[in-house]
C-alpha cells in the first residue's frame, strides 16, 4: 500500500509541476498580450486617472500567477522528497502552505478586478466573499499541517 | 523533561557498548543516543521491555524521576 501511495504521489507531483510550469508560461504570455508586446493593439487601456490601480492589478495578477504556481510546485516537490526519507511533514512545507493564503487573497482580488486594466472607464472595485473564504481555509489547512509537523517531531523523538 | 534514562550505568555493569545494546534492542544508534541524552519525548513499552531484557534489569534501574527546578 505504501508503494502504491508513493507511486501515486510521484505521479501527482509530476502532473503538478507540469501544469504549474504550463500555467506560469500562460500567465506570462497573457501578461505580454495585455501590455501589447505580441498583440497590437494592447488589451490594456491605460487611464492616467486610475493608472496606479491598473498597474497594481496587472502586477498583482502576474505575480500571483507566478508565485502561486511556484509555491504549489515547491510544496509537492518537498513532499515527495520527504516521503522518500520516510517523513511526511516539514516546517518548510508548513510555511509554504501558509503563504498560499495571502497569495491567493491578492491574486483573487486582482483576478476579479482585472477588467479595470482593459476598461479605461472602470469605476468600481469588486470584492467577493470567496476571496476571503479560500485564504481562510488555506490558513486552517496550514495550521492543521503545522500540528502534523509537531506530532511528527514527537513521533521522531519517541524511541 | 523530568524523566532521566540512566542506561550508561547498566551498560558499564553489563560490559556492553551502546552499539551492542542498540542492536539487541532493535533500535538505531541514533535513537539510543536520543534516549541517553534526554531528548526523547516518549518511550514505547516494547522498547523499554527490550532494553530491560538486554540489560537484565528492572525499569526502575534505568528510569529516574528528577524534579525540574
Amino acid at each position: 500500500m505504501k508503494t502504491n501511495l508513493s507511486k501515486r504521489m510521484r505521479l501527482v507531483t509530476s502532473l503538478t509541476i507540469f501544469f504549474g510550469v504550463l500555467n506560469m508560461f500562460a500567465v506570462i504570455v497573457q501578461a505580454t498580450r495585455v501590455v501589447g508586446l505580441w498583440s497590437e493593439p494592447p488589451l490594456a487601456k491605460w487611464n492616467d486617472d486610475i493608472l496606479g490601480l491598473q498597474v497594481a492589478i496587472f502586477a498583482g495578477t502576474l505575480a500571483y500567477g507566478i508565485v502561486m504556481n511556484l509555491l504549489i510546485m515547491l510544496f509537492m516537490h518537498n513532499s515527495i522528497k520527504l516521503i522518500r526519507n520516510g517523513e511526511f511533514f516539514s516546517k518548510r512545507n508548513a510555511k509554504i502552505l501558509w503563504w498560499t493564503a495571502p497569495t491567493y487573497l491578492i491574486g483573487s482580488f486582482c483576478d476579479y478586478n482585472a477588467y479595470i486594466i482593459c476598461q479605461s472607464n472602470a469605476d468600481s472595485i469588486l470584492i467577493y466573499p470567496n476571496s476571503f473564504l479560500i485564504p481562510t481555509f488555506l490558513i486552517g489547512i496550514s495550521i492543521v499541517y503545522s500540528i502534523g509537523v509537531i506530532l511528527s517531531e514527537e513521533n521522531r523523538l519517541t524511541v | 523533561m523530568s524523566i532521566i534514562v540512566n542506561v550508561d550505568v547498566m551498560l558499564a555493569k553489563r560490559k556492553m557498548t551502546s552499539g551492542e545494546l542498540a542492536e539487541k534492542v532493535g533500535i538505531t544508534a541514533a535513537n539510543l543516543s536520543i534516549l541517553k541524552t534526554g531528548k526523547a519525548r516518549a518511550i514505547r513499552f516494547s522498547t523499554l521491555d527490550a532494553i530491560c531484557k538486554a540489560l537484565d534489569c528492572q525499569p526502575g534501574d534505568i528510569l529516574e524521576y528528577r524534579e525540574e527546578e
